[in-house]
């Protein structure tokens, strides 16, 4: 992940930069809500109503991860992503597409944009955050002690 | 006998109040009259083109839109603005027809929707004329524990 910052081993990653791109108020909401329920450590968190001002975000800030709705006014989400694609920095700058539009041909297009995943709406938070682990971004469980106490065996 | 798509409507939106809100919201009798629905006070239109072409509808009140934004954003508040309940009606009918549009795939190859549009007033009368033949109407209320709390509307012409 290129320009992403370092996870400490066993930890989270810190201080992350996240954009959330979609028209909808109230989606941008939730997916704040499921980045802090994920124990997502979240600095700072842009947002932007459409494809246009997502990429004015994306060329000026340091990001790590942008979460973006397809179908908006202005420019959509595809667009945004050929866009962002084409800048040198973000050739690696995972992308989440939170999208309603759920044909084949649609998702392809978009994994051929460059995509790093694919959540159909309406989603359960379980859903995003199943996509953002792979990334691991996600807050690993608390740590268990290697050995257990409780299991003779284990001695 | 139950009209054409009338099931993959229901199951549709069942999906997006079940995923989203978590609200249990269940459908009541098909509305086969001409009847005017009254005191609308937010509309949200979805056009569909393609092999149906026509509308997906939602007619509600404010009182249900801050229901739901409350429930997506998992937040309590007291007064919101009209434009976050205008956004959360169009975003409930933009998942509705996303959702209604990936179901149907089975039965129709082209099919597109559009953004929606939302239209609020104080109180507003929908007056239908009458469903032709070849262009149908379905119209469902869905209700909270018996007590309507919108309207569901499908409109459409099968080329």
């Amino acid at each position: 992940m290129k320009g992403s910052k370092l996870r400490p081993p066993g930890g989270r990653f810190v201080s992350l930069h996240i954009l959330i791109v979609d028209d909808s108020v109230i989606i941008r909401q939730v997916v704040k809500k499921v980045i802090k329920q994920a124990g997502i450590d979240a600095e700072k968190i842009y947002e932007a109503a459409d494809g246009l001002e997502a990429l004015d975000i994306i060329k000026k800030e340091h990001l790590d991860l942008v979460l973006s709705d397809i179908n908006m006014p202005r420019m959509d989400g595809l667009q945004m992503l050929m866009h962002l694609r084409q800048i040198e920095s973000k050739e690696n700058l995972p992308v989440i597409v939170i999208s309603t539009e759920g044909s084949e041909e649609t998702v392809r297009e978009a994994m051929e944009l460059g995509a790093t995943g694919y959540v159909l709406k309406p989603f359960s938070p379980e859903k995003l955050v199943d996509q953002l682990r792979p990334l691991g971004l996600v807050s690993a469980p608390p740590p268990q002690s290697e050995v257990d106490l409780s299991n003779p065996d284990a001695f | 006998m139950k009209p054409k798509f009338y099931d993959i409507l229901i199951s549709s939106t069942d999906e997006v109040f079940e995923t989203m809100s978590f609200i249990d919201v269940t459908p009541q009798t098909l509305i086969e009259e001409n009847i005017d629905i009254e005191n609308v006070e937010i509309t949200s239109i979805i056009a569909l083109g393609g092999e149906i072409a026509g509308m997906l509808a939602i007619h509600t009140s404010r009182a249900f839109a801050h229901e739901c934004a409350q429930f997506i954003s998992g937040e309590e508040t007291p007064n919101l603005p009209d434009q976050v309940l205008i956004d959360t009606i169009g975003e409930i009918s933009n998942m509705i027809a996303g959702t209604f549009k990936r179901n149907v795939s089975a039965h129709v190859d082209l099919f597109e929707i559009s953004l929606p549009s939302v239209i609020t007033s104080q109180g507003h009368t929908l007056s239908f004329r009458g469903a032709k033949e070849d262009f149908p109407r379905l119209l469902i209320p869905f209700a909270i524990e018996e007590k309507t709390c919108f309207h569901l509307e499908l409109l459409y012409h099968k080329r």
